[in-house]
């Protein structure tokens, strides 16, 4: 049995507050995470005590912030096991990272070049590089999910062919909460050449990350998801992939030298890093790192095995419940998408809020796994590092409630 | 808990059993709406009689419940009235009608089949 992670209210603000004159039922962590004290102090404490723009200021407060700023990529360095310091750029998130990934590449693609996606990627991962695919005649392929949300990885395979030049596909996704055996993907895209891209945005806060193990070239995540703070992100790649990649934010800090016909770009990381970054923000981000880490991977692990088991087990005893994703608690994240029939998703979340109880209801940013699935929508609970079995027992509670209601 | 403030059991009953709903051989005016975030659309139809009011009127759709009972008691409220009538019908009649205030987040599927009414009147 495992045990339940106790949480001083200091520890989690927000979590003590009501919401519609309830206590709080907080199950919308895939989304965005709650922020622990230590974030928000650290935020906050950076503007009180150390801000100024960072590696411009010949003053006192400009090295300390450059000090911090640089502190939180060797934070992230050492989170994601990369070589180098220089492999981590900042961005604003996940959708940043991708952005700058398509947009990037693209200059190295030509026409009739592949790019391999996956029915279960977020629209972050797909809109992109439908952009780019038009503007530079490239096609885009889709890896099938099979009934249960887990990629069919035999499909996968045979996609896999000498005109496709880039793989980007979800490490877990965040409808299903399936996780993607990358051990298996990177190997096959390496194997005919292609570079493999890794959206982490929802498994960087449950799965160790070793980015020189899994060798994968690329991988993005959010620092919001991870207990940090909003409009911030890493992107990692490795060093001379990096090092060729095209900007797509020119100015500030990421210029070396400027004449009036000619401009000389920064070295990395600051080649990639252009303008005033949100600085506070990285410093939050360090923070976030720190706060996840002081758990250990052994214990969030356990605590997310126990939700998913325990989830699982009490959404299966809802009639008419309609789980998309696997069912078995293993290689799973605690995100739980369902439909239940006669119950429209948006109904279910507005029924749920009156409880006092935050879910998401829609496609949640990914119509072509909802398609793939065969629903429209549906609603999402999911779970983080303070959510409990009796969160989850407050929502089926919840749920026998509302199917009373609807069917009268 | 007894905060059924929105999902009153009269809201549900026109979700179970909606007014109107069907779709007419041959309307004089109609106008299909969705909304591809929550997946609900609507196709309104309208038919009108001599004098120029409405004698007929169906929707058709998928949706949620406050969009479906939305499109029972709209269009039961559009009947027998004049065209000009119909183009003077304010924005948030529905939640009047229904009697109910929404969260912004569900305004849109509230306000679905005014805004194919208004569709319907920005084609003319």
């Amino acid at each position: 049995m495992q045990k339940a992670i106790i949480w001083p209210p200091y520890l989690l603000p927000i979590l003590s507050r009501k919401t519609r004159g309830r206590p709080l039922v907080y199950l919308d962590s895939a989304a965005t995470t709650q922020k622990p004290y230590e974030v928000i102090s650290a935020v906050s404490d950076f503007y009180a005590e150390h801000n100024a723009n960072t590696r411009r200021g010949i003053h006192e407060l400009s090295e300390e912030a450059t000090e911090l700023y640089e502190k939180t990529r060797d934070i992230v360095k050492n989170f994601l096991r990369a070589k180098h310091r220089e492999e981590i750029i900042f961005t604003s998130g996940t959708t940043e990272g991708l952005n700058l990934l398509a947009f990037g590449l693209a200059g190295e693609l030509g026409r009739g070049d592949e790019i391999l996606l996956t029915e279960a990627e977020h629209h972050s991962n797909i809109v992109p590089w439908q952009i780019v695919a038009k503007e530079r005649h490239l096609k885009i392929k889709f890896a099938p999910v099979k009934a249960d949300g887990r990629l069919d990885l035999n499909a996968y395979k045979k996609l896999l062919n000498r005109r496709t030049k880039i793989v980007s596909i979800t490490h877990a996704s965040n409808v299903t909460g399936a996780i993607t055996p990358l051990d298996k993907l990177v190997p096959a895209a390496h194997k005919i050449g292609a570079l493999i891209i890794v959206d982490a945005a929802q498994s960087v806060a449950h799965l160790p990350l070793n980015v020189q193990k899994l060798d994968c070239d690329f991988l993005v995540f959010s620092g919001h998801k991870l207990y940090g703070p909003t409009g911030v992100g890493v992107l990692y790649g490795k060093k001379r992939l990096l090092e060729k990649l095209t900007p797509r934010r020119y100015g500030g800090q990421m210029i070396e030298q400027v004449k009036k016909n000619k401009t000389t770009l920064a070295e990395l990381p600051a080649r990639l890093e252009g303008g005033t970054m949100p600085i506070a923000e990285i410093v939050g981000l360090g923070e976030a790192i720190n706060f996840l880490r002081n758990f250990g991977w052994q214990k969030i692990k356990t605590h997310d095995q126990g939700l998913c088991e325990y989830g699982l087990k009490r959404l299966s005893t809802i009639p008419d419940l309609r789980l998309l994703g696997p069912t078995d608690f293993k290689n799973r994240l605690p995100i739980f998408s369902f439909t239940i029939s006669g119950i429209p998703a948006h109904d279910l979340a507005t029924l749920l809020d009156e409880a006092g109880i935050a879910v998401r209801a829609g496609h949640h940013c990914a119509e072509v796994l909802h398609t793939a699935l065969h629903v429209l929508v549906s609603a999402r609970a999911s779970c983080a590092l303070y959510t409990s079995r009796a969160d989850i027992d407050a929502l089926i509670e919840r749920l026998l409630e509302i199917k009373a209601i609807f069917h009268g | 808990m007894d905060n059924h403030a929105v999902y009153r059991e009269e809201l549900l009953e026109h979700y179970r059993h909606p007014q109107n709903f069907g779709r007419m051989k041959k309307a004089d005016q109609q106008a299909h709406i969705s909304n591809p975030l929550c997946g609900d659309e609507i196709t309104l139809q309208l038919k009108f009689d001599r004098s120029g009011q409405v004698a007929e009127v169906k929707f058709e759709g998928r949706g949620c419940a406050l969009s479906i009972a939305a499109a029972s008691v709209f269009t039961e409220f559009l009947k027998d009235r004049s065209k000009k009538q119909l183009q003077n019908i304010p924005n948030g009649k529905i939640e009047k009608l229904l009697d109910i205030k929404v969260s912004p987040a569900r305004k849109k599927c509230v306000q679905l089949p005014y805004a194919a009414l208004r569709k319907i009147f920005l084609k003319q």
